[in-house]
């Protein structure tokens, strides 16, 4: 649980898991192992029209939660369930005390519920003189810890078994084998069973609350919900509004995803389904007295937000965090509040306000892997910038942004503000002006040491287009090229690399100048309104309608003009154009690859050995194969491993965050050492800056090249 | 599917959840087959030992095991509970058909009808509507579940009819999917079997 004043003491947090050696060795294995255990269970499964489904099952449900309630509460009471609204947490908390009181209950066994962790159900209930007894392992291991839960689905994950055995050898009182884990989860089966039947009220959580039959639905693998909701002579079921579901069809269709994507099971040992106050010998007229406690706390107004309503899809199987390179890092205490992962970020501040996200939603990597996993398709990253644009908006900007926004916005005054410090940059530059010399802190924002910065090129891009560009007379395609300012003033070379295989290769290539920044560091800093403007200035500054495509060689910026512009400007005068401008852009990698049918023999015999980065940005957009064919088309391809996993730079993050994109680069940069390539080839310049600028600093004898240049030397 | 077919999923897909199959000759079969499974496991660990009484060895988890064996089948109708406990005549097994809060400490073994079994996953549906019925196959060390072949389905969503079925007979409904043992990965994410429930699941096919 991230708790913190500010981004100091924030970073503090992050050093302290960056140093548990423990923690990182688990997330690393079990980041390698999710992958591969996910795929292996959805084998033969289409996968996207499951998460189709499930997006379409909780959108319809979230629109009409309300009417669903009610429909749940009327079926819900004819079979002797009390049914409770609460607006707020503290309200819940309050609802829940009284129910145990007016039951004259001690003690409370609970089974695992996040939406329980979310209004602080233990503590307030412990202020009310009430025992609590988490009956889950990993949250009775917590518990006895006072500690949060680090992961939605393994709360425990961060510990080691010997910290395991250390708390049992307390609790016990007597010393417990440290490294047999089976005794270990015998130890918790003796223990919890007194408290099971002991207890005199049981609260369990909720995974679907189906309004047709006014039952709930809940899925786990220990068990131990059955015996809560068995055992004690109170029940009380807490869920939120938005696990409401319309039928037992539904949920059925659900849970084909939630344990595969959790924990790659097909499902759970258990899924237990309860409607009405069931036999009881204990309770009075031997029946349960039985109570469901629905929670608003913000619920039924995000359904109304656009920006946010699509949060209400999540069904808690904790796969965001499961792939995600921060969480990956540092774990879930230091990314989530109490909700963890990249839903974390966006539910800190939707239920747990902007005091507790303001620093933890910038620590987003904007990788996308989240939204590529989720059970719902949310499309996360595009919440964390939302979330990061209305703090802007809320608190105002702060200088940095400020600044960037005002520059950003005139793309003159952006261009003569490069070429002042392309002239200026001099003294400060080494290894032949490619690279900036190590900075103070106080100018980068943070230690940038872990990588060499590059310098401005002398000429941009749009300075040496004309003298580069040799047109066919009878073009195959004509393309403009979107350049993006990464490779128009610092990596040219690499556009010129891409003009001339193009060239070669019989298309017509144009650059349109009136072009800009697409706008995407300016979304993730928050930046609306100067990422509107930029937007808006590209889409009208070329005309879709005279090219066969519109190529860019960085793969963020054709993801953001691709996906996030048709978004960004739905409802403005430019929404038509958009449509047409997005639908023409298209990454070079794959424009060469599906355009021209290129052979081994098109290319020079190279002795060469590479390895391939895949920019996030690509492969998300289900560009995976394209460039490798192209790889063992135009050298000798010896993959590495993790090839598919973010390089760590996010723009902004890596100077946010420089501490998380120097572990992260430089694991890339171990990874293709170890393949033993010469040559690690990607397809975007933002991530050839970080590789880049890691292998420098690390001086390893990996270099880093864009596909462009690959093929510019290559090709015949 | 044809119920052959299915029941050659069953015969692939049980062993890694991990479920043991049996399939029986015939009920009296079935119940044999309960009964050696009891007989042979070491005696139930008692988890809530009661100062001053008598226990058995330690088991190997270090707690003291009862000196007795029970099976429940709390779930049997009067004539198929008579044929059990002609099974279990002249073995020291003790038979419960209620009562069972009288025995959260631990008993050996459960016989459980189940309503349906999803092949796929090898899921079982068991209407756990009694009380008796839930805490049978929870606080028994090894759970059998009884199947009949008639009543095998293919894939989850084919149970959308039986479930409806069941969450909507009147009064109040508990249903049970049960997919193997309990288990946990919460130490280090390695799997453990039986955190709460039964450390063992029996699925015992029966032709109808």
């Amino acid at each position: 649980m991230a708790e913190h004043k500010n981004m100091k003491e924030y970073h503090g947090q992050i050093q302290e898991a960056l140093d548990d050696k423990f923690l990182r060795a688990t997330l690393d294995k079990f980041a390698v192992d999710y992958k591969a255990n996910r795929a292996r269970i959805f084998e033969g499964w289409d996968v996207p029209e499951l998460v189709n489904d499930v997006a379409n099952i909780k959108d319809n449900a979230a629109q009409h939660m309300m009417e669903l309630f009610e429909q749940f509460k009327a079926e819900a009471e004819k079979r002797g369930v009390h049914v409770h609204l609460a607006a707020t947490g503290e309200e819940a908390n309050r609802i829940i005390a009284r129910i145990a009181k007016d039951n004259n209950c001690k003690t409370i066994i609970k089974s695992k519920s996040m939406t329980a962790e979310e209004i602080h159900l233990n503590p307030a209930l412990e202020k009310e003189g009430f025992r609590v007894v988490e009956t889950d392992l990993g949250e009775w291991i917590i518990q006895n810890r006072n500690e949060g839960p680090s992961h939605m689905v393994m709360p425990a994950i961060h510990l080691s078994r010997y910290q395991v055995a250390d708390l049992f050898s307390e609790i016990t009182k007597k010393q417990q084998d440290r490294e047999d884990i089976q005794k270990m989860v015998k130890v918790a089966r003796k223990e919890l069973r007194a408290e099971y039947v002991n207890a005199d009220m049981g609260i369990s959580g909720a995974n679907f609350a189906v309004a047709e039959a006014g039952v709930v639905g809940t899925v786990t693998n220990e068990g131990n919900l059955r015996l809560v909701t068995t055992l004690p002579r109170v029940h009380v079921i807490l869920a939120g509004l938005e696990k409401l579901i319309p039928t037992v069809a539904d949920a059925l269709r659900c849970i084909q995803v939630l344990p595969r994507n959790a924990t790659a099971q097909a499902i759970t040992s258990y899924v237990t389904w309860i409607a009405g106050a069931n036999e009881c010998e204990v309770g009075p007229d031997g029946k349960k007295e039985m109570h469901i406690v629905f929670l608003d706390n913000g619920r039924s107004k995000i359904v109304q937000d656009p920006a946010f309503k699509d949060i209400l899809r999540c069904v808690r199987c904790g796969a965001c965090a499961n792939v995600c390179p921060v969480y990956r890092l540092i774990g879930g205490h230091k990314m989530g509040y109490v909700y963890i992962g990249a839903v974390g970020l966006a539910l800190t501040y939707l239920y747990h306000g902007a005091d507790k996200a303001r620093s933890l939603v910038q620590n987003c990597i904007g990788c996308e892997a989240c939204k590529n996993v989720c059970s719902a398709g949310i499309d996360l990253p595009r919440i964390t910038r939302e979330i990061r644009s209305r703090l802007i908006k809320d608190e105002g900007n702060n200088a940095a942004g400020g600044v960037m926004s005002m520059v950003m916005k005139d793309r003159s005054r952006f261009h003569n503000l490069l070429k002042f410090v392309k002239f200026s940059q001099a003294p400060l530059t080494t290894k032949g002006g490619r690279f900036i010399r190590h900075l103070p802190e106080i100018l980068t924002g943070g230690d940038q040491t872990f990588r060499q910065l590059p310098a401005l090129a002398p000429k941009s891009f749009r300075q040496l287009f004309k003298s580069v560009v040799k047109n066919p007379s009878n073009p195959k395609f004509t393309v403009a090229i979107f350049s993006g300012c990464a490779q128009d003033f610092i990596y040219p070379e690499q556009l010129v690399a891409g003009v001339r295989v193009l060239n070669k290769l019989g298309v017509a290539v144009e650059f349109p100048e009136k072009q800009s920044c697409c706008g995407l560091p300016l979304e993730m800093m928050g930046q609306r309104e100067a990422s509107l403007e930029v937007s808006s200035q590209n889409v009208n500054g070329i005309e879709p309608g005279k090219y066969n495509a519109i190529i860019t060689l960085c793969s963020s910026c054709a993801g953001h003009l691709k996906h996030a512009y048709p978004e960004l400007l739905k409802g403005t005068p430019d929404e038509y154009r958009t449509k047409i401008f997005a639908s023409k852009v298209m990454n070079f990698t794959d424009f060469i690859y599906k355009n021209f049918d290129l052979k081994p023999e098109d290319f020079k015999p190279t002795t060469d050995k590479v390895c391939y980065h895949s920019p996030c940005h690509l492969r998300n957009a289900g560009i995976v194969d394209e460039p490798r064919e192209l790889l063992k088309m135009a050298a000798t391809y010896t993959p590495a491993v993790e090839e598919d996993t973010c390089c760590g730079f996010g723009g902004t993050f890596s100077i946010k965050f420089p501490e998380l994109a120097a572990e992260i680069g430089r694991k890339k940069i171990e990874n293709g050492e170890a393949s033993g390539a010469d040559v690690m080839i990607t397809d975007c310049p933002g991530c050839v800056m970080q590789l880049r600028g890691v292998a420098t600093a690390k001086d390893s004898a990996l270099k880093v090249e864009h596909m462009a240049e690959l093929l510019a030397r290559t090709m015949k | 599917m044809t119920q052959d077919q299915l029941v050659e999923v069953l015969r692939k897909k049980a062993p890694a959840v991990p479920a043991s199959l049996y399939e029986a000759k015939d009920f009296e079969d079935a119940l044999q087959y309960a009964v050696d499974v009891t007989e042979k496991k070491r005696h139930c660990e008692m988890l809530m030992p009661v100062a001053g009484e008598t226990y058995g060895p330690e088991s190997e988890n270090g707690f003291p095991t009862l000196t007795e064996r029970f099976i429940a089948a709390p779930g049997l109708s009067d004539e198929e509970f008579a044929a059990l406990e002609a099974k279990a005549a002249g073995t020291d097994i003790n038979l419960l058909r209620s009562g069972l809060r009288s025995h959260l400490g631990g008993f050996d073994t459960s016989i459980t009808w189940a309503d349906a079994l999803v092949t796929d996953s090898v899921t079982c549906i068991v209407n756990s509507n009694r009380e008796e019925v839930r805490l049978g196959s929870m606080i028994a060390e090894v759970s059998i579940m009884l199947v009949k072949k008639s009543t095998l389905l293919n894939r989850l969503e084919d149970a959308n009819t039986i479930m409806l079925d069941l969450l909507t007979r009147g009064g109040a409904s508990y249903t049970a999917m049960i997919t193997g043992p309990s288990r946990t990965a919460d130490i280090e994410r390695v799997g453990a079997l039986g955190v709460h429930g039964p450390l063992e699941l029996h699925i015992v096919l029966l032709e109808d």
